[in-house]
């Protein structure tokens, strides 16, 4: 076998040479069994769901009782909205207020973001990079109880391992660091993978100057309050007193009911859990980002080209947060066959990209 | 051996995009390019050749034309013969560049040139986009007249 490190981007140029003759895409749960089989080509996505078939769930759900049916299915549909194949309901009017269209009231916008936002990678794929193009001024709140949620995700897989003190309040970057040295590939659970992600996006936030954490005492008062109720009160409490205008966005519909009780302007952004058999209209770039999304959830795909088999694997090795920061992949593929050549190329393609990235007049001419 | 001789325009992407899918797609053992382009557009001919180096080791030449038909018409001649007699098979490709430039270009490659192309693309949003990232339903090299077989 031979490997090699990719970008990100460079899934496009990849999957585009693979696809010449279309490819199965086998996504490998580590340690378990096929869950999805996906044949592509480069029109349309067309998306077969095998396991759901009575057979499988029973045999997957004696081995593992989280990908039940419904999580399943959820999964699935957000691997789809993530990678934009599917977008989420509620989205447009998110990004119609990022973007000011919106000019009723001028006031600075802070967003009240739930916990679910951050976890369900909503936010990486469509608000993040909106967010921080954003020209106007923009609050991102983050309450304690919401720090303290994703922390505990984290926390959990530590513990289970037990190779971390017990009592990380608020995870820096040298802890998650150290976290991921102890699992590596060997992929740390979704919601751990999804809690390093929102940690390090909320600490580019914060290099912007866009974010606040609200530290207030009369939180740690009312901690007897739900802890959705305590998000949307300490946000309001905040947006009140700096004359925000508030927005709370959020995934679930009892986060959506505090906001309402509180009388928030709230937004709910949803996956399309019933997704279609059959998407028509995805590109390229959906079909590299779902592959990429796939892979970084799961920590390693396995992609059938012809007779070969190709291996992708989220690239963080325990060696450096910054390959992962920087969306490397590691591949590994026979040697000497079709694929060895593909990557090759891709790899050239590469290299001639960065160095049109280098120069000016490439952004000027598109 | 082949010569490529292209028009380039206002977007040096597209001699790129064709060099590329000469020789990594297509294999043809091209050992020079040759740029025929005008005042206006010759801005990216400083760095353009340092991108074609990163993908193959070959010579680059460059021409720049006054924008007027017979100006035009004599230099891709002389290219054109220059490179016959040095032994190349020549390959032009008429997509870059200006309107008039391409015309001279295919109208004196038509009895003399091996091949004359011209990269298509069906969306016009990945019009400055490098060959590999174009999805390749989208985009197709059509060889005009001759063939680009041997050399």
């Amino acid at each position: 076998m031979e490997s090699s490190y990719i970008l990100k981007d460079s899934l496009i140029p990849l999957i585009n040479y693979v696809t010449e003759n279309k490819f199965n895409l086998d996504i490998l749960v580590p340690g378990s069994y096929t869950l999805m089989h996906i044949d592509l080509d480069q029109k349309a996505l067309e998306l077969t769901v095998d396991n759901l078939s009575e057979y499988n769930l029973r045999l997957l759900s004696s081995l593992d009782s989280v990908y039940r049916s419904k999580k399943l299915r959820l999964a699935i549909a957000d691997m789809l909205m993530l990678s934009g194949c599917l977008p989420p309901q509620g989205i447009d009017k998110l990004l119609d207020i990022l973007l000011e269209k919106d000019t009723s009231d001028l006031r600075e916008l802070a967003l009240c973001l739930d916990t679910n936002i951050l976890f369900n990678r909503i936010f990486s794929q469509y608000v993040f990079p909106k967010i921080l193009k954003v020209e106007r001024n923009l609050n991102i709140l983050i309450s304690r109880q919401v720090e303290a949620e994703i922390g505990s995700n984290l926390l959990s897989e530590v513990r289970r391992v037990g190779n971390l003190p017990r009592t990380l309040e608020i995870l820096k970057e040298p802890e998650i660091k150290t976290f991921l040295k102890v699992y590596g590939v060997g992929a740390p659970s979704l919601e751990a993978r999804r809690a390093a992600i929102a940690i390090h996006e909320l600490g580019l936030l914060e290099q912007q100057k866009k974010l606040i954490k609200i530290y207030r005492s009369s939180e740690s008062a009312t901690s007897r309050l739900e802890p959705d109720f305590l998000i949307v009160s300490s946000c309001k409490k905040l947006a009140e007193e700096n004359s925000f205008k508030l927005l709370v966005l959020t995934m679930d519909d009892h986060t959506y009911t505090c906001a309402q009780i509180l009388k928030c302007n709230a937004l709910k952004l949803i996956p399309q859990a019933n997704f279609p058999y059959r998407i028509e209209g995805v590109s390229l770039t959906n079909i590299s980002e779902l592959i990429y999304v796939v892979t970084m959830i799961l920590g390693f795909i396995r992609l059938r080209v012809g007779p070969e088999v190709l291996e992708i694997i989220g690239s963080w090795r325990g060696k450096s947060l910054k390959e992962w920061r920087l969306g490397r992949l590691l591949l590994r593929y026979p040697k000497f066959g079709i694929l060895s050549k593909y990557i090759r190329k891709v790899l050239k393609a590469d290299s001639v990209l960065t160095a049109l990235k280098v120069i000016d007049q490439y952004v000027g001419s598109n | 051996m082949w010569v490529l001789i292209s028009s380039l325009g206002l977007k040096p992407i597209v001699p790129l995009n064709v060099f590329w899918i000469l020789t990594e797609e297509l294999n043809l053992d091209v050992k020079k390019v040759i740029l025929i382009t005008t005042p206006e557009s010759a801005s990216s001919l400083h760095w353009l050749p340092k991108i074609f180096n990163k993908m193959r080791a070959i010579k680059i030449e460059a021409y720049r034309v006054e924008e007027d038909f017979d100006s035009m018409t004599n230099t891709v001649r002389v290219v054109i013969n220059r490179a016959l007699s040095e032994g190349f098979k020549v390959v032009v490709d008429v997509t870059g560049g200006r309107k008039i430039m391409c015309i001279a270009l295919f109208n004196e490659a038509i009895d003399k040139a091996d091949a004359i192309v011209y990269l298509m693309l069906n969306e016009p949003m990945y019009s400055g986009t490098f060959y590999p990232y174009i999805p390749k339903n989208i985009t197709k090299l059509i060889v005009l007249r001759g063939s680009l077989s041997g050399g």
